[in-house]
């Protein structure tokens, strides 16, 4: 029964970008043309030339050098939220929906006040709180995605739960814990493969505007929102430079977002 | 008398609902001895599944055992375990066959795995013990090439080899009691025929003893020693096998057995027992089959028959009592 897959356009695309935008940052780890930081005072906001592909910034900073290390953050930024907002979504998520009962209530109640409060106001008031920095930001954007993730993850094992071979395994005597983690969860990694790629691409979005607001990533560290907010000064004569810096941050959320969608679309075509 | 396998007395599980507690199987009692097949028998809604499951300590989150004991060997007393003491018992002391053959394997794991697990939780041995005992099952429960089927996702396979995964899955630790949900009801009547023989083989030859729950009395016939009928969670006749199909005794068990079809009714409309199960919330105090029995009489209204001894049956109905030999019809 070998099925043929044809996988959408959308995948395709989404997929292309974000493994260019991949390479990209691979790169700026061993190699960018001009430091990142620094300044050469006789060539501020240069137009994009041979000699600065992207042109400069107001410092006389090689726009594409800072824009390759800015792509570390993001995805620094990206990958690690998602992984702090999956764990405690996957640890909410899973009691609420292979327990039920009370646990689930709970579980749902806390995940409700979570909610009720806007993602991004939930993450400027813990920056506020604590300090403004990448690893804050970090926590700040993961607990933001912890509400989607356990929602996710809770009515996919809800479902899955009423598997016979669930119970099956449980008739064989098998614990909460395996049944969990062997029977129940590589069932429902399709569904959570989904959410982490489409939350990815918020997670950037979310990352850009903090850093716009002053508010994320903190100077030295490179930051693609922190670059927009420094370019707004010079839209009028140095338009390359917010253009650049824009379109970045656009095709990075479009990449994921393609991706995601891609992957759900196949995985509907599966079932 | 040997000590039975598996002594249930006077089992009562009753439902939570909102509105209060609703009895789903009233004051249930039988033995399984040790090589036994007993059968359960009835229509849907009677109460077969939810005796296996608890059995088998898996009841849902809204049902429990509200009343009577489940004895296991060795007096183990099933209702009052925890969590923990069922998953030692679970697989290898009971353990239980599914229905749906489709369903009842995880489709991310190769077959051959999903049958050790049980061996893996429950014994000690090297994994490459336990493989070649795998393997060496799954030859017995008659499936070709083992040594590849063991590396086969569930989706490579047949329903027929599925069930036979299933049953392989129960026996492999070596259970003193398996619990059978309709195995042969989610398959085609040649299949059908081939997992009756394999069940017949391994009574047999492994000594199995076994609850063994369908509705089709063809399939229980050739199988089972013993049958018990149940009718709205009570359990209105009981005897062995070719008593209860020669002379049943029950109007209830009459008319499960008036509806079998048959070559010799060629061209009559088939026999139904008219009406339903009553539902859990409207269940009264008389007999329950009163509102559809051929034979009621007004003492059936209002009170419950008591269990007579008719031979080697057990019937729970007002028309026969103690002194009576032979049943009158």
């Amino acid at each position: 029964m070998m099925m043929k897959r044809r996988k959408s356009i959308p995948f395709h695309i989404g997929l292309t970008i974000v493994m260019l935008l991949f390479l990209m940052m691979l790169i700026s780890l061993f190699y960018t043309p001009y430091d990142p930081n620094m300044m050469q005072t006789n060539a501020r906001l240069a137009k994009p030339s041979l000699e600065h592909l992207f042109g400069t910034d107001n410092f006389g900073r090689d726009i594409l050098s800072r824009m390759m290390q800015g792509s570390q953050t993001a995805f620094l930024i990206g990958i690690s939220s998602v992984s702090v907002g999956l764990f405690f979504g996957f640890l909410i998520g899973a009691c609420a929906g292979y327990f039920g009962g009370w646990i689930d209530e709970l579980c749902m109640r806390f995940i409700d006040a979570l909610m009720a409060f806007p993602g991004i106001l939930l993450a400027i008031m813990l920056i506020t709180v604590f300090e403004p920095g990448i690893k804050n930001t970090i926590l700040a954007l993961g607990m933001m995605s912890v509400p989607t993730f356990a929602r996710i993850i809770r009515s996919s094992f809800m479902q899955t739960k009423q598997f016979d071979y669930v119970k099956a395994s449980k008739a064989k005597g098998a614990g909460s814990i395996h049944i969990i983690f062997k029977h129940i969860l590589p069932n429902i990694v399709s569904p959570i493969l989904v959410a982490a790629t489409l939350s990815f691409s918020g997670t950037i979005l979310a990352e850009a505007g903090l850093s716009y607001l002053g508010l994320g990533v903190q100077p030295p560290d490179p930051s693609w929102g922190r670059m927009l907010k420094e370019a707004q000064p010079y839209i009028a004569t140095a338009p390359w430079y917010v253009i650049i810096t824009g379109t970045m941050i656009t095709l990075m959320v479009l990449g994921f977002n393609l991706l995601g969608d891609g992957i759900r679309d196949q995985q509907d075509k599966k079932s | 008398m040997v000590e039975p396998i598996l002594d249930v007395k006077d089992l009562d599980v009753s439902f939570t609902f909102p509105d209060g507690q609703y009895k789903a199987i009233d004051s249930l009692s039988f033995t399984v001895h040790s090589n036994e097949v007993v059968g359960i028998v009835g229509e849907s809604g009677c109460g077969k599944t939810l005796t296996s499951l608890a059995i088998m300590g898996m009841l849902p989150d809204n049902a429990s055992i509200t009343n009577g004991s489940i004895c296991f060997r060795h007096k183990r007393h099933l209702v009052s375990l925890s969590e923990k003491e069922w998953q030692s018992i679970r697989g290898r002391a009971i353990s239980m066959i599914f229905q749906e053959p489709m369903t009842a394997l995880n489709p991310v794991y190769p077959v051959g795995k999903q049958i050790s697990e049980v061996l893996i939780k429950h014994t000690k041995q090297s994994r490459k013990a336990i493989k070649e005992q795998t393997i060496q099952l799954m030859k017995q429960v008659g499936l070709p090439r083992a040594e590849a089927l063991y590396h086969s996702y569930p989706h490579q396979l047949s329903g027929g080899m599925r069930q036979r995964i299933v049953i392989a899955m129960a026996l492999i630790g070596e259970p003193d009691l398996i619990i059978a949900d309709e195995p042969t009801t989610a398959l085609d009547v040649t299949i059908q025929s081939q997992i009756i023989q394999l069940f017949r083989k391994l009574k047999q030859e492994k000594k199995v003893s076994m609850l063994f729950i369908s509705h089709d009395w063809g399939v229980l016939s050739q199988v089972c020693d013993r049958v018990l009928v149940l009718y709205a969670g009570q359990l209105v006749e009981t005897g062995p096998i070719s008593r209860l199909v020669d002379e049943p005794l029950h109007p209830y068990t009459k008319g499960l057995i008036r509806s079998i079809p048959d070559r010799a009714k060629r061209g009559e409309p088939l026999y139904t027992i008219p009406g339903r199960v009553p539902p859990l919330k409207e269940r009264h105090r008389g007999c329950p089959f009163y509102d559809r029995c051929r034979e009621r009489m007004e003492i059936c209204r209002t009170v419950r028959p008591k269990t007579v001894n008719i031979k080697e049956q057990m019937v729970q109905c007002h028309l026969y009592t103690e002194e009576m030999d032979v049943p009158s019809s």
